[in-house]
């Protein structure tokens, strides 16, 4: 089992959403994060205000899959994702030891079907 | 014996058995009736009565089995206490039994007592149980509050009537003995640490408990107690008839009594348990069971709620307000006589409140717009309103007449922020916030279903004003922006209003928007006031969508967005709206997460329409970037005169113009005579953009702008993007970004020449931007023109001391600008600086403009023609029929 993990732009949430869901993934959750890449969050030249922040908000989806989707997922996502413009944001891909779904208590592959 | 063989169990069980047999049966049966529609307190009484059966069947059991059995008439009294000695026993409530001994109880007793524990313990029951004398009671009564409490609702079941007797006196004794007041402050302040206990204290969680929540049965207890306390008897019945409760109070209290108990019941029948706690789930299983219908957009469960949540609200008001009363005894009044003062011939205010004088509380006419000074001066002197005042506002606001008075009061009150929250909630739970505002009445404790929104609209309407006016004091850029409304009083009833459309059939932003029309005529409003009103409601949600869903670094986003806005003005306003309509769904609601998004689109559409970076302090970050720009000055530039240029330049320009720029002009500042015009032309090979600068120094004359567009217009030039700044001591310094639309390729030397030339001849006088045009004044027709937005002329007049904003929104045809500054010129403005901006084919230009004279226009009249004006000649221009 593998785990995706992907910073995307938050606009671009509707999008992925519906890429994943065109592939069957059931699950995935999403969360509110900040950071910012090699450009330090500065998209064009903007004539910094006051509160110009280097910590942009993105949104962190992750997803757990089958090892033989890790392909297809992670070509969705990006797909999905990108603007083309600075700021699109990274796909990471680890390995998962293991998946348990709470209320059934199943395992495995089967807990994330 | 065979452990697990339940037919012939063991022998100590028998009894215990056949208790919870009665209990079960009896529980059946009462339950039967309470389907059948018995009320509340019917069913409370029966299960009293059954746990009453249960206990003397239990004692004369085990006092048969002790040998105690003379003994419980003498020695001995069954006393039920708390919930179950007031008789208001739920299915699975906790029983509460003391076990009264006219001495400490010897051998026998202990034995008997013991025993019963156990016994009742295995029927079932949840025994809470104490062994004392009377002596022992008060002892521990006089130190504990909750043991107080308990015992003030002694019954006594079976036993020895002279012991309970003594126990009676014990009680009255302690009434005596401790101070009054103190004993019903106590029972208030442990109220109220009850309610802070939970996470939030309104009565509108989510899911509130019809025991402990605010309005809650806990609040019903505490009128007991307090009267009990205070005047003798617990009974709304009985404290109505001393005079101590109104016949509206007692009528509420039964009301909202009967209400809670039967759903109380409804809920520990259900579960089988002790379940207080009105889960959504549940919420939606007793409406349905109530038989409540849904109607008119509401939902049968919003329909109940809402009903539920009129009820609690009243209880709590009331229980507070009954226990404030109570302990404002004849020594309080003393204490405070010394700082009593008589107030506009109506009010009395004191240290620890204010009400009304003696002639108005006895008769004399007291009318709305008195109510609503009384709430507003309780507010400038923080002070609370006499109980005895707000029981009289409850009963005579319903019928008061609202006036223009009473409104322009209001409208006044609502520009302050300070106490502004504390304010609309004495207004609306006195009843005096929905004459005002008739739409509010329709979202009284309205619940909005779902796991989303934490409280009921009038609860969240009120938090958001709140919320808004708490960012007073804040550093942040929504604090800048909340100082900077000058209109705060158009802003807060804007707030109260944007969410009275909820509740209907139809998008609540659009009956909101139709709502606000009314309100508008009846506060007699301006007709900017009034547009600004309605805009906002309409509009409310739509800065909260485009931040979290859309590509704020695309311009096209920006500028539909700004579009949309129009003005500065309403941007403020609707970026504060935003982030107190978010604060105030719920605790945590608006992370910072949010508020970043939040920020970074207010900051890029007030750009868009103003040309400047928001922000305080101003002259701190303008004197900043003086230091950079002169710590890296480019060789050619000598850095004394640099320093003396930069320090003239405004703060505006220097936080929004670009270094390269910056130096451009420093170099062109350097080669610029008084007198002369100075015209430079540069090209940058990648982007194919002629950049021309123009200095002079004759000051803000009209037309000067104007002029240099039409110049340019004329040579075939497609304006990009224009800045003007206009310095203290005189110098303008115009810079235009253009494509050359004559030339593939970098245009010759001549060129840029030519151009020169000709600019400064039109400016000195000696040849006409007309002139110029008649050889080549045809519109550039092989550029496409987009697909129409229509033109769109926005005034702002009060975002600026000093200048008007003009907003331009058009489709880009070459000569625009010309046309659009050129009319500014002829209808008697001058341009002080602008922001030119195209997107695509889209314009967005932000003017700042003042009279010929330099001053501020302020006549509405002239900005309204202007406004027509400039409309009509830029579709002349950009559709030529």
């Amino acid at each position: 089992m593998k785990k995706v993990e992907a910073i995307i732009q938050p606009f671009r949430l509707d999008q992925v959403k519906a890429a994943l869901a065109r592939l069957g993934i059931q699950g995935i959750t999403v969360s509110e994060v900040r950071g910012f890449g090699r450009s330090k969050g500065h998209t064009e030249h903007f004539r910094g205000s006051e509160y110009s922040v280097d910590l942009l908000p993105k949104l962190k989806i992750e997803v757990a899959i089958k090892d033989a989707d890790v392909g297809d997922v992670v070509s969705a996502i990006t797909t999905a994702a990108r603007t083309g413009h600075i700021g699109d944001g990274k796909v990471y891909v680890s390995s998962l030891s293991d998946a348990l779904r709470i209320r059934t208590s199943e395992q495995g592959d089967a807990a994330i079907s | 014996m065979d452990l697990a063989d339940t037919s012939h169990p063991h022998p100590e069980l028998g009894p215990a058995i056949e208790l919870r047999e009665l209990i079960t049966r009896g529980r059946a049966n009462i339950r039967e009736i309470h389907q059948g529609g018995a009320m509340g307190e019917q069913v409370t009484a029966a299960l009293t009565s059954l746990c009453d059966r249960i206990v003397e069947r239990a004692s004369d059991m085990i006092a048969e089995q002790t040998g105690q059995t003379g003994r419980i008439g003498r020695d001995l009294a069954l006393v039920a206490v708390g919930g179950y000695g007031r008789g208001d026993l739920a299915p699975f409530s906790d029983v509460d039994l003391l076990f009264l001994t006219a001495k400490p109880p010897d051998e026998g007793l202990r034995k008997f007592v013991s025993a019963m524990v156990r016994l009742l313990w295995d029927a079932g029951l949840s025994l809470s149980q104490s062994v004392r004398t009377p002596a022992e009671c008060f002892a521990f009564a006089r130190s504990d509050l909750p043991a107080w409490t308990a015992l003030t609702e002694a019954r006594l079941i079976r036993g020895s009537d002279p012991l309970f007797e003594e126990l009676l006196k014990q009680i009255n004794r302690l009434i005596r003995r401790r101070s009054v007041r103190s004993l019903a402050e106590g029972i208030l302040d442990e109220r109220k640490k009850e309610l802070t206990d939970d996470l939030d204290s309104t009565v509108y969680l989510l899911e509130p408990s019809v025991k402990k929540s605010a309005g809650g049965l806990r609040d019903y207890h505490l009128i007991r107690w307090v009267g009990r306390t205070r005047y003798g008897t617990p009974d709304p019945m009985g404290l109505h008839e001393l005079g101590h409760l109104s016949l509206e109070d007692r009528e509420q209290i039964i009301a909202t009594r009967g209400i809670l108990l039967r759903i109380r019941n409804e809920l520990h029948f259900d579960a089988g348990s002790a379940q207080d706690i009105m889960t959504l789930d549940e919420q939606q299983r007793l409406s349905g069971w109530l038989g409540w219908s849904g109607s008119n957009g509401l939902l049968p469960v919003e329909r109940f709620m809402q009903d539920y949540y009129r009820h609690t609200t009243t209880l709590h008001e009331i229980a507070l307000r009954f226990a404030r009363q109570a302990w404002s005894s004849r020594r309080r009044r003393w204490a405070s006589l010394l700082s009593r003062r008589h107030v506009d011939g109506m009010f009395v205010l004191e240290r620890h409140g204010i009400r009304l004088d003696y002639a108005h509380r006895h008769g004399a006419a007291v009318t709305a717009t008195t109510w609503m000074q009384l709430f507003e001066l309780a507010r400038c002197h923080d002070v609370p309103v006499d109980p005895s005042a707000l029981e009289q506002a409850r009963i005579s606001i319903p019928q008061s007449e609202v006036t223009t008075e009473t409104r322009r009061l209001f409208f006044q009150a609502l520009d302050n922020p300070v106490g502004l929250g504390r304010l609309l909630r004495d207004m609306h739970n006195a009843g005096l916030l929905e004459r005002l505002i008739p739409p509010f009445q329709h979202v009284r404790c309205l619940i909005q279903f779902n796991h989303y929104h934490k409280y009921t609209v009038d609860e969240h309407t009120i938090r958001v004003v709140e919320a808004a006016c708490r960012r007073l004091d804040d550093k942040g850029p929504i604090g800048a922006a909340y100082r900077q409304i000058r209109r705060k009083d158009l802003l807060h009833l804007i707030l109260l209003m944007h969410d009275v459309g909820k509740g209907y059939p139809v998008d609540h932003s659009e009956k909101g928007a139709e709502l606000a029309e009314t309100v508008a005529d009846q506060f007699e409003l301006s007709e900017h006031d009034r547009e600004m009103m309605i805009l906002l409601i309409r509009h409310h949600l739509l800065m909260a969508n485009i931040a979290q869903r859309r590509d704020l670094s695309d311009a096209q986003t920006i500028v539909q967005f700004a579009r949309m806005i129009g003005t500065p003005e309403v941007l403020l306003m609707l970026f504060v709206l935003t982030a107190a309509d978010t604060e105030a769904v719920g605790p945590g609601n608006l992370t910072s997460w949010k508020e970043a998004l939040l920020i970074e689109l207010y900051t890029r559409a007030m750009q868009e329409l103003t040309g400047q970076v928001p922000g305080e302090d101003e002259a701190a970050r303008a004197q900043r970037v003086r230091d950079e720009v002169t710590a890296k000055l480019p060789t050619g530039i000598d850095a004394s005169r640099a320093v003396k240029q930069l320090d003239q330049m405004p703060a505006g320009y220097l936080l929004t113009t670009e270094p390269a720029r910056i130096y451009g002009h420093l170099r062109s500042l350097q080669l610029y005579r008084p007198g002369e015009i100075n015209v430079t032309g540069t090209y940058d090979e990648p982007t194919h953009v002629s950049t021309y600068t123009v200095i002079l120094g004759e000051g803000e004359r009209p037309g000067i702008f104007a002029n240099i567009s039409g110049v340019l217009a004329a040579a075939g030039f497609q304006i990009l993007s224009a800045q003007i700044v206009t310095r203290p001591d005189g110098v303008v310094i115009d810079t235009f970004e253009t494509i050359d639309n004559d030339w593939a390729g970098a245009p010759p030397p001549e060129r840029h020449e030519q151009v020169a030339r000709n600019v400064r001849n039109v400016l000195i006088g000696e040849r006409t931007v007309e002139s110029l045009m008649g050889t080549r004044f045809a519109v550039n027709e092989t550029r496409r023109i987009a697909v129409n937005a229509h033109t769109q002329v926005e005034i702002d007049n009060s975002s600026s001391d000093r200048f008007t904003i003009v907003d331009v929104f058009a489709t880009d045809r070459q000569g625009l600008l010309y046309v659009i500054t050129g009319a500014l010129a002829h209808l008697g403005f001058s341009i002080h600086s602008a922001k030119i901006a195209t997107h695509v084919d889209q314009v967005v230009d932000a003017f700042y403009v003042t009279r010929h004279d330099g001053s501020k226009e302020t006549d509405s009249f002239r900005l309204t023609l202007m406004r027509e004006e400039l409309v009509r000649r830029i579709d002349a221009h950009t559709n030529p029929s």
